[in-house]
């Protein structure tokens, strides 16, 4: 059966951002790992894999989603332990990595701490082990290829600086050559040998041109003008990593051996800050953000969306690069990341508008950029030690035997179950030479050694919106307000597992808008083009929520589900088709109390506003059991922080 | 594991033409890459799953529960080896036992992530690539995966969607004489499952034939430049993400073409093919009225027609 792995690099059709850096690393190994960001379905596994055949002279070595930290940082050798009963230091992949090539398919699928472990390490060429009694620095060069998908969740700013590259893979607009893809696709899969033989001799032509240019690299000639150039490329990006410049004048190295040259041109630093900069500016984005609106638009006054700056990290930097260069063209400094993967045609934003007509004309998009404030509402301790014991809003170590095994802990007297068999073995190998064994046991384990697994399970919070979709909150733009709160709290979700969810309830019913997710790309889509406007079917809502957050729990055990429901309370329509404003009131109630008994807990934020208030999200509030707050000015941040006080997040 | 004489026959489920079809063209094809069966509880879809495994000898069903460990789907360290000889042994996971046959988890929607993130890191290279609790090992692993979910309860991440070929959205037969079959057929399966079965294996072996026969045309259909344009035109047009889809479509179409008996992709296997390869794959428009994929396919698809002809 063919192997998608041997793919042969020449034969990938485009790509040539992402294969030319995939390329100028192969020649100069000193730029640091490099991370292919792509959609699914985009090819960036095959492009990796392809790129792994041509780099001479090392052994492939994947790092699997499954990965324990043993066999990553190194353990005491099971075998030598029940063989010989002792310890033996048996080394983790990331010191046997050393002169070879690491491959992490699925890079931000790894738990968070051994990514950590992998790009330090690949940065800093040293591997420090502090565990299982080992005390031990290691040198470890090794060249580390990545992939993700940024719509599962991208790690943290101070990952994603320790690769030298960033690209994200374009989505090929042409027909024809996407109609090629399919062709070779085919073709491969029919008889690889023979495409493989196909593209041999280009192959070969790669490998050639890839050693000579390495061989060149010594004698690669920087300026101190260059060198100040790409320092003040970065400082200008915003950027603080001083890596980023180590890696831009590496990078332009390479482009010049490349081209057989052995002298840096500013063309050659230029046209590398495209790989630089873009997942390093994502922080600096961020920042800017915060402080004092969006500087590295060229044109302050047209307010883009801030989505795009934030979600899309790959978006911001083609506009910056163009500063200060003579060639103006915008699509040769910045095509890989201006033909963006989720800016669509027809999606535009709109520049001076902050909402669009929809063909029902009681209906808004609002999109989420629209500024409100909530007064900072005060701790509630009752709630924050309800959560304490496992909300902490980052993976949970849990002693039921689901999720991920991180690794050994001490048994406690209840429970003795789940055997973590490796560390067990481990315990008990120091003890063998003085034990009795029993018949046909070559190992003996007493009561004493045994070790249970650490497990770490993705408790987090999974938070359920519950919005309000009518036309009383298109008044004075709450829902933008309601939208940018719910991604300003997706924003860091990846890092803290969360999972959050949303149920919009307008005309004559409630959906299920954007399901649980923690992604922001997912999120964004869906958010973005939710309209607001009709009726207030307020009991379907919390019907919905009811189900929603009973399928979670079933899926996830350990969640803590909350709801959040953001409404003035004023139901005017019923699923079940009452037509009295009492009833219609009483079936919200009667399902209110329905999540109330369920154990769920809840806040609701009432946005009604005006003269009259008739205080009916209160009285929800009452019915749910739920915290209860009012919605004054709101802001995207404001209304994040609300919720993340009130459901006990310690940020 | 039940007996095959046991198995409820294939050809003997009433209706569902649709999922049966997908399963078929998996089985035809095993490179396509399996088949998403959404839709309510007693759908016949395990039913299904499990009937094609008796059709086909040699092919299993390997049941992924969505309470397993993951040390149970990758594999893990055989304990009892090692402490009786002293030496290391890789203890084969459910992703071992289901290479070369079907991988069925049922409600996927509730698997655990971390378990659908392995699930994904083996189905991408069709490698099992173990590192875990003292143990490195690495196996073959591609199956015909198969999922089932109830939507209502929740989705599934895009990126696990992606992984399916097909998709079919399945509900409950309305007509009143069809359901009225179902019910007799399934009792007379209860009340003597050797005659029943006896009674459909001439149609099994028909049905076995037939998938034989298209497994070996498979390799000599042809397909136009026209057709791999338009299998990239709908990819655009229809926002779908990533060049999978673009590939599973004209490989479902060529599939279609060899169980339909043909010679070469035609602009109807494209079409049948479409609704298979790309609801699943679609943005999702909020408030969308159902039926809306079906309409922008249709449409999409009509002019296509219009502009092939």
């Amino acid at each position: 059966m063919e192997q998608l792995s041997e793919f042969p690099f020449s034969g990938i059709v485009g790509q040539e951002i992402a294969k030319r850096a995939l390329l100028l690393y192969a020649v100069n190994p000193a730029i640091g790992g490099v991370l292919i960001n792509g959609s699914r379905g985009s090819g960036k596994s095959q492009l990796l894999h392809a790129a792994s055949l041509l780099i001479p002279d090392r052994l492939k070595i994947s790092i699997p989603v499954n990965i324990t930290a043993d066999r990553l940082l190194g353990s005491f050798d099971m075998t030598a332990a029940i063989d010989r009963g002792r310890l033996v230091r048996s080394p983790g992949l990331l010191e046997t990595a050393d002169g070879q090539l690491l491959l992490a398919d699925h890079m931000n699928l790894v738990p968070e701490a051994l990514i950590r472990e992998i790009v330090y390490t690949c940065s800093s060429g040293w591997v420090h082990l502090q565990r299982e009694g080992m005390s031990k620095i290691r040198r470890s060069r090794f060249m580390l290829l990545a992939a993700m998908d940024s719509g599962d969740g991208v790690p943290s700013p101070s990952l994603l600086d320790h690769f030298g590259f960033c690209v994200t893979l374009a989505e090929l607009a042409d027909p024809k050559d996407r109609a090629e893809i399919i062709r070779r696709r085919l073709l491969f899969e029919q008889d690889p040998d023979a495409f493989r033989n196909r593209c041999q001799r280009q192959e070969d032509a790669l490998r050639l041109q890839i050693q000579a240019a390495g061989q060149l690299i010594p004698y690669m000639e920087v300026t101190a003008e260059m060198i100040q150039l790409a320092s003040s490329i970065a400082v200008e990006a915003g950027i603080a990593s001083a890596r980023a410049e180590l890696s831009l004048v590496e990078g332009a190295k390479a482009a010049a051996a490349w081209d057989g040259r052995t002298k840096v041109t500013k063309e050659d630093i230029r046209k590398i800050a495209e790989y630089v900069l873009p997942h390093r500016m994502r922080e600096a984005v961020e920042k800017t953000h915060a402080s004092c609106g969006p500087p590295l638009e060229p044109d302050a006054g047209v307010q883009t969306n801030p989505l795009a700056d934030r979600t899309n990290f790959s978006h911001a930097p083609a506009q910056h690069c163009d500063h200060g260069d003579e060639r103006t063209n915008p699509n040769e400094t910045g095509g890989a990341f201006n033909q963006g993967r989720t800016e669509m045609p027809g999606e535009e934003e709109p520049n001076d508008s902050q909402s669009v007509f929809n063909d029902r004309m009681d209906e808004q998009v609002l999109f989420p950029d629209e500024t409100y404030r909530i007064e900072p509402l005060k701790w509630n301790m009752k709630r924050k030690l309800e959560y304490e014991g496992s909300g902490k809003r980052y993976e949970s170590r849990t002693l039921q035997k689901r999720g991920r095994s991180v690794g050994a802990v001490y048994p406690n007297r209840k429970q003795r179950t789940d055997v973590a068999f490796d560390a067990t073995i481990r315990a008990a190998a120091p003890y063998q030479l003085i034990r009795t064994k029993k018949d046909g046991v070559a190992f003996a384990i007493e009561l004493d050694d045994l070790r249970l697994k650490k497990r770490e399970n993705r408790v987090g919070s999974t938070l359920l919106f519950v919005v309000d979709a009518s036309g009383s909150m298109l008044a004075r733009k709450r829902m933008a307000a309601v939208k940018g709160g719910i991604l300003s709290l997706l924003r860091d979700s990846y890092v803290k597992r969360d999972r959050i969810g949303m149920i919009a309830f307008r005309r004559e019913e409630a959906e299920l808008v954007l399901p649980v997710t923690r992604s922001i790309d997912t999120a964004s889509k869906h958010l973005r083009d939710i309209p607001t406007g009709g009726r207030t079917p307020l009991a379907a809502g919390i019907h919905l929520a009811y189900k929603v957050l009973q399928a979670e729990k079933r899926r996830n055990h350990d969640t803590i589900p909350t709801l959040i429901f953001v409404t003035d309370g004023r139901a005017n329509q019923s699923p079940s088709g009452l037509s009295a404003h009492s009833d219609i009131w009483n079936e919200c109630l009667e399902a209110a109390s329905r999540i109330r008994l369920a154990g769920i807990s809840s806040l609701v934020i009432d946005t009604e506003q005006g003269f009259v208030k008739f205080g009916r999200s209160k009285e929800l509030a009452e019915a749910l059991g739920a915290e209860y707050r009012v919605l004054e000015h709101l802001n995207e941040a404001g209304f994040a922080d609300a919720v993340r006080i009130n459901i006990g997040w310690v940020r | 594991m039940k007996d095959v004489e046991q198995q409820y026959p294939f050809t003997a489920i009433v209706g569902q033409s649709r999922m049966k079809l997908a399963l078929i063209l998996n089985v035809v094809n095993p490179k396509l890459g399996g088949v998403l069966i959404r839709g309510e509880k007693g759908t016949a879809k395990s039913t299904a799953v499990r009937a094609l495994a008796g059709l086909m000898p040699d092919l299993k069903v390997i049941n992924l529960p969505v309470s397993a460990t993951e040390d149970r789907v990758v594999g893990a360290l055989d304990i009892e080896h090692a402490i009786k000889t002293g030496e290391k042994k890789f203890e084969p996971g459910l992703l071992a036992a289901a290479h070369g046959h079907i991988l069925y988890i049922d409600e996927i929607n509730l698997l655990d992530d971390h378990i659908v993130d392995v699930l994904l890191d083996a189905a991408a290279m069709g490698v099992n690539t173990v590192e875990r609790e003292g143990i490195s090992y690495s196996h073959p692993s591609r199956f015909l995966l198969v999922g089932t979910m109830n939507p209502e309860e929740g989705d599934l991440r895009p990126q696990l969607l992606d992984r399916f070929a097909l998709s079919v959205e399945i509900g409950g037969e309305k007509d009143v004489r069809e359901r009225a079959l179902v019910i007799r057929r399934r009792m007379d399966f209860e009340c003597d499952p050797a005659s029943f079965s006896a009674h459909y294996k001439a149609e099994q072996e028909r049905l076995l034939h037939q998938i034989l026969q298209a497994r070996e045309r498979l390799g000599q259909i042809e397909v136009s430049d026209d057709m791999l344009e338009l299998a990239a035109a709908i990819g655009i047009e229809l926002e779908v993400e990533g060049h999978r889809s673009d590939i599973t479509l004209i490989k479902t179409a060529l599939t279609l073409a060899a169980w339909r008996g043909q010679d070469s992709v035609s602009h109807e296997h494209m079409q049948e093919a479409a609704y298979l390869v790309l609801p699943h794959r679609m943005r999702r428009q909020p408030f969308e009225e159902s039926g809306g994929i079906e309409q922008r396919l249709y449409a999409l698809l009509g002019s296509k027609a219009m502009v092939q002809a």
